[in-house]
């Protein structure tokens, strides 16, 4: 049987979403492990390494099954790069309350929205399953560690971590507003300027010589 | 005097500190942040190279910037305004990008070193990279040729060097670019600029130069060694999103979709631009040696990484010997800067392990706390565990003193297998790196054993410390190192700079009868290659391989975590 384009279209969107799950995954494992190398404490350390053990293992379940998604709606799977190379959550910049803080509360949107993708797949969406169980494990290691800093007299720092962090999607969509707002205006301005006020200069700019040229004195103070 | 040099805004972000001539630290800033390729204002690899001197911003005589911003805009200003009315987009991206942020490097190097706004110098960016090339070559009377993407204006330049002295002869200038032409196939090719030239090199050797007739029209040579686009073909002097015109895809096809089907049209396109890259460099060569009359020839740029050009300028050129950095492309020019500014010292790179050492306490501390099975086989018994291993058919990721300076794991952040399995590049792209199935990988071998495996010439040896060039292979004893066309990318390991690697080999020499490893660098398809162990182990988690040595320690698959 010939499958059919909206067939075609729902294995797709099936296969790049665990795919874009299993990225997360695999980046959070990176970015836990090197974390774990920075803490001092050895239990919050140890829950971090098993943290990013787990992770792994997320990244490997959900891309195991990507792949037949992939296969079905593309007829092979992708092989090239992953793009694992973005930045992604960094306790240098942040430092440790601020990352604990970020984790627990990406780890309990990660876990509302696993769940609903279990609940919709029906029986394929069993895979979830063992990834919820891990999902409110981080949930609840990630709350006892901000309770232990609570408990050392560090509460303000902590409750300002997870305000930031409540606050952050609203933050960022409201930044991801500003900037589509000001490159609009930039656009604007910058197109403006170009065709009205350094047309004239575009017969000066003219063409560039071609074939060998000397090479201008490098002077080290100067910035040309 | 001590400098500090770094490199960034355009791809890989470098630092390098010299101290009184003698280079002490230098790194590339994506090891520390891990986003591949990272073009950031190293602020990271800068802390770590005086972290490495125990020194703080203020004990620095001088921070060099690896190119002139002001002049570098002239030409973004320029190239918009002189490709008027159609260069509007790229005028708008480029005003964004220089005067939002990357006009301000000085103000950007006091506020984010604090060092004194006199203390930073700039200097020409082809400068920076044949102070470079020779500055960390052995010799002290050589002729320079840089070829990259563009610095400011320059793409191409000639030079004669000797310590003290930097000597320009000429350059050629943007929009005429080998670096350049070569990006635009890579990106038609559907792999990424900066990234994929790699890809488009090891494409090559699947293909036939079919196209030749087709690059002489895009392409024009000239007799002095110069050469020229035929623009018409080209647009990324002016569109932001594309760099080919109508006109470049009547002549080659549509472009290939990244991620999409190779075709045998795709393989004879990279076989005949990297053909023409290879000429090319051989046309400029010999016109640097008949103006200069030199017999060393150092090779700088990103297109000076084209380790199969470089064996060919090696096997074919006028000059008794080449030498090619580990870091040619933009992270050497932070050494470059540095060593400039020094007075063009010259301190001869014979190692490639300037970036940060393993912790070893802390890897230990790292297991214990984290209930991972480790083994503790000591500095004396590492190499011979992991060379067993390897006889057997393991892959094991070898982490061992400071990472490298460069794109190439040289031994001290790789992966490793059995050279003598011809499925184990398979098994490398596919189960362990993720990567393409053309993708070849190089080996590394003893230095005193290399002639017994390839035809290694006496000229290059110093450059194959570093990998720099391709040979052919005598044999098939280590079919998992070659590539299709039966050459390889060697480095030669020498025990008196990489005593434990030396080790490795010659340990596995014992068991296998080759002292020769197939050496991979240490990083999954995308993503940097591993600096500290937590990275190691994160990336050995995510992938196929059997083993982990970091440093005496050994993490197995077969004790899970």
């Amino acid at each position: 049987m010939h499958p059919t384009l909206a067939g075609l279209l729902f294995w797709r969107r099936k296969a790049d979403r665990l795919r874009e799950f299993a990225e997360t995954e695999a980046f959070g494992a990176r970015d836990l492990a090197r974390a774990a190398e920075r803490v001092e404490d050895p239990w919050l350390r140890r829950q971090l390494i098993r943290h990013a053990q787990d992770e792994v293992r997320h990244a490997s379940l959900l891309g195991e099954n990507a792949a037949p998604a992939s296969e079905r709606a593309l007829g092979g799977a992708v092989v090239g790069d992953t793009g694992g190379g973005e930045a992604g959550i960094d306790i240098d910049k942040m430092g440790e309350v601020a990352f604990i803080a970020f984790v627990h509360e990406a780890e309990k949107r990660a876990t509302a929205e696993f769940a609903m993708h279990r609940d919709a797949l029906g029986a394929e969406g069993e895979l979830f399953n063992s990834i919820l169980a891990d999902e409110k494990r981080h949930v609840a290691w990630t709350g006892h560690q901000l309770q232990r800093w609570r408990e050392a007299g560090r509460g303000a720092e902590v409750d300002a971590a997870v305000g930031r962090m409540r606050r952050q999607r609203w933050m960022n969509a409201w930044l991801w507003f500003a900037r589509r707002v000001s490159l609009f205006m930039s656009i604007l301005v910058l197109t403006v300027v170009f065709y009205a006020v350094l047309a004239p200069f575009a017969l000066l700019a003219g063409r560039r010589p071609r074939g060998w040229q000397l090479a201008p004195p490098n002077d080290l103070s100067r910035e040309f | 005097m001590r400098i500090l040099g770094l490199s960034g805004h355009f791809h890989d972000a470098a630092a390098a500190l010299v101290i009184d001539g003698k280079l002490v630290a230098a790194a590339q800033e994506e090891r520390f942040s891990r986003v591949k390729h990272d073009a950031a204002t190293p602020f990271r690899a800068a802390a770590f190279c005086l972290r490495q001197a125990g020194l703080a911003p203020a004990d620095l005589d001088a921070v060099t910037w690896h190119e002139k911003p002001l002049l570098k805009f002239e030409r973004i200003l320029f190239t918009s305004l002189g490709s008027f009315p159609r260069g509007a987009g790229a005028f708008r991206r480029a005003m964004v990008s220089m005067v939002g942020d990357k006009l301000w490097v000085r103000n950007q190097l006091v506020k984010g070193l604090g060092v004194d706004p006199g203390k930073v110098l700039f200097s020409a960016h082809h400068a920076s990279h044949a102070a470079a090339a020779f500055g960390c070559s052995p010799w002290d009377d050589v002729a320079v040729l840089c070829v990259d993407g563009v610095g400011e204006w320059a793409t191409t330049s000639m030079w004669t060097a000797a310590p003290g002295k930097l000597t320009p002869i000429h350059e050629l200038h943007f929009p005429h670019s080998l670096g350049l032409l070569y990006s635009v196939f890579t990106a038609f090719l559907g792999f990424t600029v900066n990234e994929g030239e790699y890809k488009v090199m090891g494409l090559a050797a699947f293909g036939q130069p079919r196209y030749r007739e087709q690059m002489e029209r895009v392409f024009r040579r000239q007799a002095d060694g110069s050469f020229e686009l035929a623009m018409e073909h080209f647009c990324f002097h002016y569109d932001p999103d594309r760099s080919w015109t109508g006109a470049f895809e009547a002549l080659f096809g549509a472009p290939r979709l990244p991620g999409g089907p190779l075709e045998e049209r795709h393989k004879d396109i990279a076989a005949s631009v990297q053909a023409l890259t290879e000429e090319l460099l051989l046309d400029l060569a010999r016109e640097l040696h008949r103006r200069t009359g030199k017999s060393k020839l150092c090779l700088a740029g990103g297109v000076a990484l084209n380790a199969v050009s470089v064996g060919r300028i090696l096997r074919e050129g006028p000059f008794d010997d080449v030498f090619v950095m580990p870091a040619a492309g933009d992270a050497g020019s932070a050494v470059g800067a540095a060593l400039l500014a020094h007075g063009t010292c010259r301190d001869t790179l014979c190692h490639p392990a300037w970036g940060e050492d393993i912790d070893v306490a802390a890897a230990r501390r790292f297991f214990d706390d984290g209930g991972v099975s480790y083994r503790d086989c000591g500095e004396d018994g590492i190499a011979s565990e992991v060379a067993e291993r390897l006889a057997r058919g393991q892959v094991v990721g070898w982490m061992q003193g400071r990472f490298e300076l460069g794109p190439r794991a040289l031994g001290q952040r790789s992966i490793l297998c059995d050279p003598r399995q011809p499925e184990a590049k398979d098994r490398l792209n596919a189960r362990i790196k993720f990567r393409e199935s053309f993708r070849p990988f190089a080996p590394s071998v003893l230095a005193e054993a290399a002639a017994e495996f390839f035809e290694v010439p006496a000229a290059g040896s110093w450059s194959r410390r570093f990998m720099t060039s391709t040979v052919p292979a005598r044999d098939d004893r280590v079919p998992a190192a070659l590539h299709v066309d039966r050459s390889a990318r060697v480095q030669e390991v020498h025990a008196a700079e990489q005593p434990l690697y030396a080790e490795l080999l010659r340990r596995f020499g014992e068991r296998s009868g080759v002292a020769c490893v197939v050496n991979t660098s240490f990083n999954l398809a995308g993503e940097p290659i591993v600096s500290t162990p937590a990275d190691g182990y994160a990336t050995f988690l995510r992938s196929g391989m059997d083993a982990l040595a970091v440093g005496p320690l050994l993490v197995a698959r077969e004790t899970p975590p």
